[in-house]
C-alpha cells in the first residue's frame, strides 16, 4: 500500500495560482471554494520586506482531527492516506471544519448549480457548444473508489454537505499525479509515495530539510514544505481574500 | 418478581450500553484507517441509545409492575379508589 | 351538564381571553420560525450569515449552535434542583420541583430542534446518527447522552414524580381524565406505594446526577478538545460548562417560578424563602464562574502563545469587547445584587428575580464569544480576519424556538398540576 504524500517548493512557487485554477477545473468545485489556495505573504515593514507564497492543499494528517470529530465517519482516512469526505453520508455538521487548523473545508451553502464559469442557460451560448448544456462532467467524478466504494471524487455535488481536497483520488488512482501537480508550470508541487525511497518526494525529502506546517497542532501533516519558511505572526496577506459566496 | 425484572432491565441496559460503545460502534483510537469510519455493527448507536433507556425504563418498571400477589386482586385501576379516601381541591 | 363543584386546581383547563391571546401570539411566533427555516431547507444554510473559515473569511457555526448551548445549559437547573430537592428532602422546595423538571424537558428539547437547522442535510442527519455515530466524536456523546439519555432519564423522572398528582387529579371529572389515569397508572398512594416511590425516586436521582455532570461536559468537550482553534482547547472548558449551565438554568428557572406565582396567585405555596435559596444557589454558581473567569483570563494573558494573542485582544479590546464586558459586568452585577441580600440577609424578591435575569445576558452572550471569535479570529493560518452577523432566518428560527418553549410549558401547566397537589387541597 502507498503512503501518498506532497511535498512542496516554496523556492519555486511564484504565486502565480494555476494550481488554483486546475484544481477548480478538475474537480468542478462551486463558487469560492478553494480547496488548493496560494497564500501571498509580505513580511516585515517597508522597505525591508519580503514577498513570498504559500500554497495550502488539504494537508492529508496522519492525526486527522477532522476525521477524528467527524460524528458519523464521513470524513475518513483511507489506507493510503488520502482524507476523504463520504458525501452520501455527510450530515452536514461542520464539525470537521471547525477542528481543522488549516481551514481546508469548504461546505455546499447552496444547491450547486453548475454554472461556475458562465451562464450555462445564456442562449447565445448554445450555439456554440451545439446545444450542448450542461456542459461535460468528469464522469470519474462520480464513480466509486477504493475498497469500501465509497464516492469520494471531485466537488459540487449537492447542498449542504462538506467538501474538500481529495488529492485528486480520481487522477491517483489511475496513476496519475493531481491536477495542482500536473500544473505548476515551475514543479513546485511533488506528489508521489512516501515509502518509495526512489519516488520524487522521497528523494527530495532525503536531500532537503523539510518542514510541515503547523506541527505544533499534532496533526502530523502527509503536505511536506522544502525551502522558504512557515508563516509567522507578522506574515500578512497582500490582498484580502475576498471569495465569498 | 419485580424487583427480578427492574434489575434484569437495569443490568441488560448497562450490558447493552457498554458491549455497544466498545465493542459494536466504530473503534476508538487513531482514525487511521477507512475502519474507524464504520460502525462494527450498523446500528449500534441505536443500541447504546436503547441500552441507556432500559437503565432507566427500569425505574418505571419496578413502580408500575404489581407486586406478584397472585390473582386475588388484578391490578387496581384508579376508578377502583374509594371515594373519600381522598377528597378533591375544594379550592378556585 | 352539571355545574362542575370540584374544580382542577391550579387552573387546569381554564383559559381565560389572556391565555388564548397569549397561546395565538406564540403560535404565530412559531409560525413565523417555521416559515423561516423552511427558506433554509429549501434554500440551503445560503440564507443563514454563517460561511467557511479560512478564505470565504466566516463563522462555520452561528446562532444555532450558541443557543444550541445555551438550552442544554438551561436544562442543567431542573433536574438538578429536582434531585438535590429529593435528595436533601428540602420540603418547602418542593412546589419547585415540578417546574424545574419541566424545564429542563422543555429546554433539551429546544436544544435539538436548535442543532436540526444546523446540519445541512438534516433529514440525514437523524438517520446516520442513529446508524453510524461514532464514540470517538464528541458529538456522540451529546446526540446519545444529552438528548437521548438526559432527556429520557428526565421524562422517567418527571413521569414517576407525576403519578401521584395525576391519581388525585383523575379522581375529578375531567376531559382529560383517561389521560390523568393513563398517567397515574394504577398508583393509589398507599404507604408501600409511596415507599417504593421514595426509594425509586432516591436512586434515579443519584442515577441522574452523574449523567448530567457527563452531559454538559460533553458538550464542553466539542469546543474543549479542539488544538485547531485558539480560545477552545482548554481543560476549563467542561467544568465551566458544567457551572454556566447551573447559572443559566437556575437564573431562568427563578424567573419561571416569579412568573407562575403571580399568576397563580400561590404566594404562600412560593413564599420568598424558596427563592432565596434559589438565589443563594446563584450566588454561588456565579462565584466559581468569576473564579473560572480569573484563571481563565490570567492564562490567556500572562505569557500567551501567538495565535492566542490575536484572539485574546479581539476579545479583551477588539471587536467583541462589548460583549465581553456586558456578560462580565451582568455576571459581576448579578453575584453583586445576590451577595448583598446575603450579607444583610434581607432579601427581596425583585432583585434575586433581576439577577436571574442579568445572568441571561451573561450566558447567552459568553456562549457567543465562545463560537464565533475562535472562528473569525482564531485562524492558526494567517486568514484575513473574517466577519459573521446572523442573519434574519436565524434570528427568526431562534425566537420561533423560544415561543415554542414558552408554548409548550404555558400548555402543560393548562393540563397538569405544575406544583405538586398540597396534602390541604386533597383534603385529608
Amino acid at each position: 500500500m502507498p503512503r501518498y504524500g506532497m511535498v512542496i517548493d516554496l523556492d519555486r512557487c511564484t504565486g502565480c495560482r494555476a494550481c488554483v485554477e486546475a484544481c477548480k477545473v478538475e474537480n468542478n468545485t462551486p463558487t469560492a471554494n478553494l480547496w488548493m489556495y496560494v497564500f501571498r505573504f509580505e513580511d516585515g515593514q517597508y522597505p525591508n520586506t519580503r514577498v513570498w507564497f504559500l500554497p495550502r492543499p488539504c494537508q492529508h494528517c496522519d492525526n486527522a482531527p477532522c476525521a477524528k470529530v467527524c460524528p458519523v465517519g464521513a470524513r475518513y482516512k483511507r489506507a493510503d492516506g488520502i482524507v476523504s469526505t463520504d458525501g452520501e453520508r455527510c450530515i452536514g455538521c461542520r464539525y470537521c471544519e471547525v477542528a481543522c487548523p488549516y481551514g481546508v473545508n469548504y461546505f455546499n451553502w447552496q444547491e450547486p448549480s453548475g454554472n461556475y464559469y458562465m451562464d450555462w442557460s445564456d442562449p447565445d451560448l448554445r450555439p456554440r457548444t451545439n446545444g450542448q448544456t450542461p456542459p461535460y462532467r468528469n464522469p470519474d467524478l462520480d464513480r466509486a473508489f477504493g475498497p469500501d466504494q465509497r464516492r469520494i471524487a471531485g466537488g459540487g455535488r449537492q447542498k449542504g454537505v462538506i467538501e474538500k481536497c481529495t488529492f485528486c483520488v480520481q487522477r491517483v488512482e489511475r496513476g496519475q499525479q493531481p491536477a495542482c501537480v500536473s500544473n505548476c508550470p515551475l514543479f513546485a508541487l511533488h506528489f508521489g509515495d512516501l515509502d518509495d525511497r526512489n519516488s520524487e518526494v522521497a528523494q527530495l525529502l532525503e536531500r532537503t530539510s523539510s518542514w510541515r506546517l503547523l506541527q505544533e497542532a499534532g496533526t502530523r501533516p502527509r503536505v511536506h514544505y522544502i525551502g522558504g519558511r512557515p508563516p509567522a505572526a507578522e506574515s500578512h496577506q497582500i490582498e484580502a481574500a475576498k471569495a465569498r459566496v | 418478581m419485580r424487583g427480578m425484572i427492574a434489575l434484569l432491565m437495569l443490568l441488560g441496559g448497562i450490558a447493552l450500553a457498554a458491549v455497544s460503545y466498545f465493542a459494536l460502534a466504530a473503534p476508538l483510537g487513531p482514525p487511521i484507517g477507512p475502519e474507524y469510519s464504520n460502525p462494527r455493527l450498523l446500528g449500534a448507536p441505536a443500541l447504546f441509545i436503547l441500552g441507556i433507556m432500559l437503565i432507566f425504563l427500569s425505574a418505571v418498571a419496578y413502580e408500575l409492575i404489581p407486586e406478584a400477589q397472585p390473582s386475588a386482586h388484578p391490578a387496581p385501576t384508579p376508578r377502583e379508589v374509594p371515594p373519600g379516601a381522598t377528597r378533591p381541591a375544594a379550592h378556585g | 351538564m352539571a355545574a362542575r363543584v370540584e374544580r382542577l386546581p391550579y387552573g387546569i383547563g381554564r383559559f381565560s381571553a389572556g391565555w388564548i391571546v397569549l397561546i395565538v401570539v406564540l403560535l404565530a411566533i412559531v409560525a413565523w420560525g417555521i416559515f423561516a427555516y423552511s427558506r433554509q431547507f429549501v434554500e440551503g444554510l445560503i440564507v443563514t450569515g454563517m460561511r467557511d473559515i479560512g478564505t470565504m473569511g466566516g463563522s462555520t457555526w452561528g446562532l444555532y449552535i450558541t443557543f444550541d448551548v445555551y438550552f442544554v445549559g438551561v436544562s442543567f437547573a431542573g433536574i438538578t434542583t429536582a434531585a438535590v430537592i429529593r435528595l436533601l428532602n428540602l420540603e418547602s422546595m418542593k412546589p419547585v420541583a415540578r417546574m424545574a423538571e419541566l424545564l429542563t424537558i422543555i429546554s433539551l428539547i429546544l436544544a435539538g430542534f436548535s442543532v436540526l437547522p444546523d446540519l445541512g442535510q438534516p433529514i440525514r442527519g437523524i438517520v446516520n446518527l442513529f446508524l453510524y455515530a461514532r464514540p470517538q466524536s464528541p458529538f456522540y456523546g451529546t446526540f446519545t447522552l444529552v438528548v437521548a439519555g438526559y432527556l429520557f432519564a428526565s421524562l422517567v423522572y418527571f413521569y414517576l414524580e407525576g403519578r401521584r398528582d395525576a391519581a388525585i387529579v383523575a379522581r375529578m371529572p375531567s376531559r382529560l381524565q383517561w389521560f390523568y389515569r393513563l398517567w397515574a397508572a394504577g398508583y393509589r398512594d398507599t404507604p408501600a406505594e409511596r415507599q417504593r416511590h421514595d426509594m425509586v425516586s432516591f436512586l434515579l436521582a443519584i442515577g441522574i446526577l452523574p449523567l448530567l455532570v457527563t452531559a454538559h461536559s460533553t458538550l464542553g468537550f466539542v469546543f474543549g478538545l479542539q488544538v485547531g482553534r485558539p480560545g477552545w482547547f482548554s481543560a476549563l472548558q467542561a467544568p465551566g460548562f458544567v457551572v454556566m449551565a447551573g447559572i443559566s438554568g437556575i437564573g431562568l428557572l427563578i424567573a419561571i417560578v416569579a412568573v407562575i406565582r403571580a399568576l397563580l396567585g400561590e404566594q404562600q405555596r412560593l413564599p420568598l424563602p424558596v427563592f432565596r435559596w434559589l438565589g443563594n444557589l446563584l450566588m454561588m454558581l456565579i462565584a466559581i464562574y468569576l473564579y473560572f473567569l480569573m484563571v481563565d483570563w490570567l492564562t490567556a494573558t500572562y505569557q500567551p502563545q501567538e495565535h492566542e494573542v490575536k484572539l485574546t485582544s479581539a476579545i479583551l479590546t477588539g471587536e467583541f469587547a462589548w460583549m465581553y464586558w456586558s456578560s462580565v459586568l451582568s455576571l459581576a452585577g448579578a453575584f453583586l445584587v445576590l451577595f448583598v441580600q446575603f450579607v444583610v440577609r434581607r432579601h427581596s424578591l425583585a432583585l434575586i428575580v433581576l439577577s436571574g435575569l442579568l445572568v441571561q445576558v451573561a450566558a447567552v452572550l459568553k456562549r457567543v464569544l465562545l463560537v464565533v471569535p475562535s472562528q473569525v479570529q482564531g485562524t492558526l493560518l494567517p486568514y484575513t480576519p473574517g466577519t459573521y452577523s446572523p442573519s434574519w432566518v436565524e434570528y427568526s428560527v431562534i425566537v420561533g424556538l423560544f415561543a415554542l418553549g414558552t408554548l409548550l410549558y404555558v400548555l402543560f401547566m393548562k393540563v397538569f398540576p405544575i406544583m405538586e397537589v398540597h396534602e390541604s387541597e386533597q383534603g385529608g
